[in-house]
C-alpha cells in the first residue's frame, strides 16, 4: 500500500490557506466594488456657475512663457459626469493637456432635477453654452478659444459652432459626436427608441427626466456580456496587481456616478435626431434659428472610435461633407466610445492626436476665423 | 467600457490551467458575439419595448396617486409640496441669468476702464516724452511731466479698484499680467 504524499493535518492546513486566500480575494473584491475610487482630482477654480452648470479653470502646471494663449474648454455629454475628462493622475486627459501649456477650462453640466426637466438642447447651445463662454473671455482675456466635445457634448458644440459662428470659436474638436442617423441599422439604439417600440412621452410623464439608471442599462445592454460578466472576470483575475485594481475601481466609480438627462432635451435627442435626423435633413432649428452645419468656419477635428458601439463611425462620418470651412480633418482612432479618451489607447493614440493637431493652431499669431 | 483581449498571449500546451483559461476565452468572446447580436435584433428591441411601456402604463396612475397624496398631506401640515419648491427653484434660475448678465456688464465695465487707463498711460508718455527729450529749455515742463505722469498712471486704476470690488476676471488678468 503506497503512502499518502501529505498527512491529513497537512492536507487540511493547506486547504485552510487556500481558503483563507479565497476570502481575502473575496473581501478585496467586495472593497473594489463598493469603495469608490478619488477621481477628478487635478486642482481646478470654479469661475463661473449657472443653475447646476460650473466652469471649471484648471489650475496652470507650466511656465507662463510656455502656456498657449488660446483657452480650450471642453464640454462634456449629458449622460455621466465630465470626471472621465479628468480620472486619475497618469490617466487624466486635462492634465495631459494642461502638462502641454494649454489653458484648460470644463463645463460641467451638473445633475438635473425635476425643476429642470424642461431644459432642452435650445437652452444648452444658446444659453448656458454662451453665457460660460462669455466668461470664458472674460476670465482669460482670451477673444478666440477652442472647443471640445464629447458625445452629446460634441453634438451640443456642433450645434453652437454652426449657431454662433463669429463668437470667437477658432477650434472645435469632436469626439464621438453622435450627429447622423440616416442608417437605421448603425446600433441597436436606433433600433430600440423607434417610435412604433417606444413611448417617450409616457416615460417622460412619469419619470419628468430620464432617468439615468435606465441610461446606465441601455449602454450596458449593447454589449451584456462585456459589461456584466468579464468586466468582473478581469477584476477577479488581477485582484493581485494594484495598478490593473486601482484602475479599475476609478472607471467604476466613473460608471456607477449616474446623472439623469433633462426631460426636454431627452426629448429632442430621441425624436429630432434618432427618428428624425434633422441635424443632417437641415431642418434642426433651436429658438427658432436653423442648425445650419455649413455655417461651421472653425477648423474642425473629429476623432471617430472604430469600435464604438454607442455612437458607431457611420454616426459621426456624414457630418465631415455638411460642415463648411476647408481645414478640417477625420480621424479614426482604435478602441470603444470611452476606450478612445481613458485608458492605454487614449494616452498613446488620442490625446497626442488632438495635441498634435490643436498645438500648431493654439499659437500666439494664429490666423483669425 | 470593458477591454478587448489581449491576442499576444500565446497558450503553453503543458499547461492545464492555460488550456483551462484559453477555453474560458474562447467561450466568452462566442458568448459575447452571440448576445451582442440578439440584442441588435428586432426581437429584442420589441420585447424591450413591450416590456417597458408595461412597467410605465402601470407605474404612471400609482405615481399620480403619490403625488396627489403627498401634495394633499403636505399642505394639511404647512410644508410646500414638490411643485411649489419646483416653482421656486425654477424663479432662482431666471434670478442667476439676471446676475449673470450683471456680472458680465460689470466685467465689460471692468475691461473698457482697463482700456481706458491704459490709453490715458500711453497718452501722458507721450505727452511727457517731447519735455523730457528738449532738454534744459523744457526743464520747468519735464518736472511737471515727471510730477503728473505717475499720478495719472496710477489714480484712475487705484480709484477704480477701491471703489468697484474686482471680479475675478480682472484679478485672473491682474495676475497674468505679473506673471
Amino acid at each position: 500500500m503506497a503512502e499518502p504524499s501529505r498527512t491529513p493535518s497537512a492536507e487540511i492546513s493547506a486547504l485552510e490557506a487556500q481558503l483563507r486566500q479565497i476570502e481575502g480575494a473575496t473581501r478585496a473584491l467586495q472593497k473594489a466594488l463598493t469603495t469608490p475610487f478619488p477621481i477628478a482630482q487635478s486642482p481646478k477654480e470654479v469661475v463661473w456657475t449657472l443653475n447646476k452648470a460650473r466652469l471649471y479653470h484648471y489650475i496652470p502646471t507650466t511656465l507662463p512663457e510656455k502656456r498657449r494663449p488660446v483657452p480650450l474648454l471642453l464640454v462634456f455629454a449629458l449622460m455621466n459626469r465630465s470626471s472621465i475628462l479628468d480620472l486619475r493622475p497618469g490617466n487624466s486627459f486635462v492634465e495631459y493637456m494642461v502638462g502641454k501649456g494649454y489653458d484648460v477650462y470644463l463645463l460641467d453640466w451638473g445633475v438635473p432635477g425635476l425643476e429642470d426637466k424642461n431644459l432642452a438642447f435650445d437652452d444648452y447651445v444658446l444659453e448656458y453654452l454662451p453665457r460660460a463662454i462669455r466668461k470664458l473671455k472674460a476670465f482669460s482675456g482670451a477673444e478666440r478659444f477652442s472647443l471640445l466635445g464629447w458625445c452629446i457634448g460634441a453634438l451640443i458644440s456642433t450645434m453652437y459652432a454652426a449657431l454662433r459662428p463669429d463668437d470667437g470659436l477658432s477650434n472645435l474638436i469632436l469626439l464621438t459626436a453622435p450627429l447622423d442617423f440616416s442608417n437605421r441599422q448603425s446600433c441597436g439604439f436606433i433600433r430600440w427608441v423607434s417610435e412604433e417600440r417606444f413611448d417617450v412621452e409616457k416615460l417622460l410623464a412619469v419619470y419628468g427626466n430620464m432617468p439615468g439608471e435606465m441610461l446606465d442599462y441601455g449602454a450596458k445592454a449593447l454589449k451584456p456580456v462585456e459589461n456584466y460578466v468579464t468586466n468582473y472576470l478581469r477584476l477577479w483575475e488581477n485582484l493581485h496587481d494594484a495598478r490593473v485594481v486601482e484602475s479599475w475601481r476609478a472607471m467604476n466609480t466613473w460608471v456607477n456616478d449616474l446623472v439623469p438627462v433633462a426631460g426636454a432635451a431627452y426629448r429632442q435627442l430621441i425624436v429630432d435626431l434618432y427618428r428624425n435626423n434633422r441635424l443632417m435633413n437641415g431642418t434642426m432649428t433651436l429658438r427658432g434659428e436653423l442648425v445650419d452645419l455649413g455655417r461651421i468656419h472653425a477648423r474642425v477635428l473629429n476623432l471617430i472610435a472604430t469600435e464604438d458601439h454607442i455612437v458607431p463611425p457611420e454616426q459621426t462620418e456624414g457630418v465631415m461633407a455638411e460642415i463648411g470651412g476647408d481645414d478640417k480633418q477625420l480621424l479614426k482612432i482604435p478602441g470603444g466610445h470611452i476606450g478612445m479618451m481613458a485608458g492605454s489607447t487614449a494616452i498613446k493614440r488620442a490625446w497626442p492626436e488632438i495635441d498634435a493637431w490643436l498645438a500648431p493652431r493654439s499659437g500666439r499669431g494664429q490666423p483669425q476665423r | 467600457m470593458s477591454q478587448p483581449p489581449d491576442r499576444n498571449d500565446a497558450p503553453n500546451p503543458l499547461d492545464p490551467f492555460g488550456l483551462w483559461k484559453q477555453s474560458q476565452q474562447a467561450m466568452l468572446e462566442s458568448w459575447s458575439k452571440t448576445m451582442t447580436e440578439a440584442v441588435n435584433t428586432e426581437a429584442y428591441a420589441e420585447t424591450t419595448g413591450r416590456m417597458l411601456d408595461a412597467y410605465l402604463t402601470a407605474a404612471a396612475p400609482l405615481r399620480k396617486v403619490i403625488d396627489q397624496t403627498m401634495t394633499q398631506l403636505l399642505n394639511q401640515l404647512s410644508l410646500p409640496s414638490r411643485g411649489e419648491v419646483i416653482s421656486i427653484a425654477e424663479r432662482m434660475t431666471n434670478i442667476e441669468l439676471r446676475l449673470d448678465d450683471l456680472d458680465a456688464r460689470l466685467d465689460g465695465i471692468h475691461r473698457d476702464m482697463e482700456r481706458v487707463v491704459g490709453a490715458i498711460a500711453a497718452l501722458s508718455a507721450l505727452t511727457a516724452t517731447p519735455t523730457s527729450a528738449t532738454g534744459d529749455g523744457d526743464a520747468h515742463n519735464g518736472a511737471q511731466a515727471r510730477k503728473r505722469a505717475p499720478v495719472s498712471n496710477r489714480g484712475p486704476e487705484t480709484k477704480a479698484r477701491k471703489t468697484t470690488p474686482a471680479p475675478r476676471a480682472s484679478t485672473a488678468r491682474a495676475r497674468r499680467k505679473a506673471e
